[in-house]
């Protein structure tokens, strides 16, 4: 089984998400900036899996950047799997990008400027923002932007 | 091996190419309006079917073809495309992925844009037709290096 957190870049909001599923970070974790992965990702990248690591159920959790257009990539993340000719059931993909709070979109933003160090000010405050509602998903994954 | 032709919206220049590429459009001549509007998915995709990958055909070389809208998601699908491949240990030579986006032309846009996203149709599929007989060529051309490709068994096209 694979389970694909996706969001803007893949190295943000759905890192958190599969940090928490992975038990990587805890709901209440202290400067989970530090996470490794963690808006480390350059434009050009964006779109390639990142592994996470493994649950206890032994899924394989990765994070895709997927940008604003999540709603399509979900759909052709779901077509390339089963092109692949993978057994239904063995990939779940879930949709964190509705969870992305608005300090890190505009964090987003000023990554793309150039502002880098600014941008993290923010991430870091979108990361406080996002962890309870991402821990709340990832314990009802069935329920929550689940696609496969 | 499973061939996809990727686009904007894949309703026009990746549907022309699958078209050519099985021989159901023509390459020796410029194809007539009722060819084009003949074609499955041509001008017909909405906003809501971008990202799904159709399949369109098998051409003589048992090859499966597809076409698929990503939007301006270039870079990002192919991304994507090439880390499942490793994930799932598939062989690269069985999937080729082709962008005909640097074959479209502002007709084209234009047309794209009235037809599907203002549903214009009345407006936007002439300009369309225009569009897509302007770059035609190109696109045959494109199709053509794709067989050759193949044939030489060389995994990139050039």
């Amino acid at each position: 089984m694979k389970i694909f957190y996706l969001c803007h870049t893949g190295h943000h909001t759905s890192l958190l998400a599969a940090a928490l599923h992975t038990g990587m970070i805890a709901e209440n974790q202290k400067n989970p900036w530090r996470l490794r992965g963690f808006d480390d990702i350059k434009s050009g990248d964006i779109g390639t899996p990142y592994y996470v690591g493994t649950d206890g159920n032994d899924a394989e959790i990765y994070t895709i950047g997927v940008w604003n257009e999540n709603m399509v990539m979900s759909r052709t993340l779901n077509d390339l799997i089963n092109l692949m000719e993978i057994p239904r059931g063995q990939w779940k993909i879930v949709d964190t990008t509705s969870h992305a709070s608005r300090w890190t979109i505009f964090g987003h933003s000023l990554k793309r400027l150039g502002f880098d160090s600014l941008a993290k000010m923010f991430f870091k405050a979108g990361v406080r923002k996002e962890l309870k509602g991402l821990a709340a998903m990832v314990k009802k994954p069935d329920k929550s932007g689940l696609h496969h | 091996m499973k061939i996809i032709y990727h686009c904007y919206g894949g309703a026009h220049s990746s549907v022309t190419a699958a078209a050519v590429h099985l021989g159901w459009l023509p390459s020796d001549r410029l194809p007539a309006t009722d060819e084009l509007n003949n074609l499955p998915y041509f001008d017909r995709p909405v906003t809501q079917d971008h990202g799904n990958i159709r399949y369109i055909g098998t051409d003589d070389s048992g090859n499966e073809i597809f076409i698929v809208g990503r939007r301006n998601a270039s870079r990002i699908f192919e991304n994507l495309a090439a880390g499942l491949l490793e994930i799932y240990a598939q062989p690269k030579e069985q999937f080729i992925f082709i962008d005909v986006m640097p074959y479209v032309n502002w007709k084209m846009v234009l047309g794209g844009f009235t037809s599907r996203r203002l549903g214009w149709a009345w407006f936007g599929r002439p300009v369309i037709m225009a569009g897509v007989r302007y770059s035609y060529w190109s696109i045959v051309s494109l199709v053509q290096r794709v067989k050759v490709c193949m044939a030489s068994g060389q995994k990139e096209l050039h």
